[in-house]
């Protein structure tokens, strides 16, 4: 059986979050794992990591997202090399296990003999958000809303139980209907 | 061959980075790296910056070419561990994942380049060695990527 699967790999730079009680945030990146038992994954992230992240900064961005305009962390992009095929494991894979082999936490998502038309609509809603240019935050419009957004689009609920993580801005849509913007859809 | 002034002209003409030849470049790197007051982090700063500066995103890039002068292959275990607790790269430590090696064991490190409030960006290197325990262990192979994990 194949598995669309959201792995998340957790923040350590977010202990503040631990420390109010929310725990860890995590970052959500989507695998598919077809029935020969290799892997294909998208992530996603923003453009410019040099900014000095602060929570002014935050604020700032979450304003920058009703202007449309780019934040101190840029834009949104999606990774190039999303959808190479890797197997889970090996240490080429970065999807599912951090740097020492050790697995994070993950949910699977859907299970079915062919998943291959769901997962063509993931790949393809993270290249056409990727061209969108939309404004990057860290918590309000980031990763997570893209990967949110991209299981919508196949179909696929966001996991919401015990087993998922606190992934920040996982709800946000950013996709309101034939490739629009929710911002250009009025809604 | 060339008349010794020619030749010394040639020797110290300088050069655009981007214009030499790739081991040219490769060496000029590895010099980069190993004088004492270029850290292989300083060199990877750069190599961030520049990323940055791209607007594309830090997204498990390989710099393997940036590291590698300083991890030769049949370098001794001893002498890799020295390296990476003198630049402060971590500790060595044994993946745990499916090991790719068919003898010896693969380790791995990872440090930081930023560290900030939601989101890191970090380097990660593979190492294979070969050999039956960790006296007689030779690197085999290396691979190094710089990446951002970020909500």
């Amino acid at each position: 059986m194949e598995t669309i699967a959201i792995y998340y790999s957790p923040l350590a730079s977010t202990k503040v979050a631990a420390y109010v009680g929310l725990g860890l945030a995590y970052h959500m990146a989507l695998v598919h794992t077809d029935n020969a038992n290799v892997s294909f994954g998208v992530s996603s992230g923003p453009s410019n990591q040099s900014a000095i992240q602060s929570p002014s900064l935050a604020l700032g961005a979450i304003l920058d997202v009703a202007k449309d305009i780019p934040s101190a962390f840029g834009t949104l992009v999606s990774d190039p090399k999303n959808d190479h095929p890797f197997r889970k494991g090996r240490p080429e894979d970065y999807y599912t296990q951090d740097f020492e082999g050790v697995e994070y936490p993950h949910v699977i998502a859907m299970t079915g003999p062919d998943l291959s038309k769901q997962w063509k609509t993931i790949v393809t809603t993270y290249e056409k958000i990727g061209r969108l240019h939309l404004t990057y935050s860290p918590v309000s419009q980031n990763s997570n809303s893209m990967a949110g957004t991209a299981l919508r689009e196949a179909g696929i609920p966001i996991p919401f139980s015990v087993s998922a993580k606190f992934a920040p801005g996982e709800f946000t849509q950013l996709l309101c209907g034939d490739g629009k913007t929710c911002a250009a859809s009025g809604r | 061959m060339l008349p010794p002034l020619i030749l010394a002209a040639t020797l110290v003409m300088p050069h655009s980075l981007d214009r030499r030849a790739p081991r040219q470049a490769l060496f000029a790197i590895a010099s980069d790296v190993t004088a004492p007051t270029r850290t292989l982090h300083d060199v990877l700063m750069e190599k961030f910056h520049a990323m940055n500066a791209a607007s594309k995103g830090i997204f498990h890039d390989d710099v393997t070419y940036v590291v590698a002068p300083i991890f030769p292959v049949g370098q001794r275990m001893s002498e890799t561990k020295r390296i990476i607790a003198e630049q402060k790269l971590g500790a060595l430590r044994i993946f745990k994942g499916e090991q790719d090696v068919t003898q010896g064991t693969m380790y791995v490190t990872k440090f930081y380049l930023m560290d900030a409030m939601f989101s890191h960006v970090e380097v990660v290197i593979d190492f294979d060695f070969e050999g039956t325990s960790e006296t007689d262990m030779v690197l085999r192979k290396m691979n190094a990527f710089i990446d951002a994990s970020n909500m």
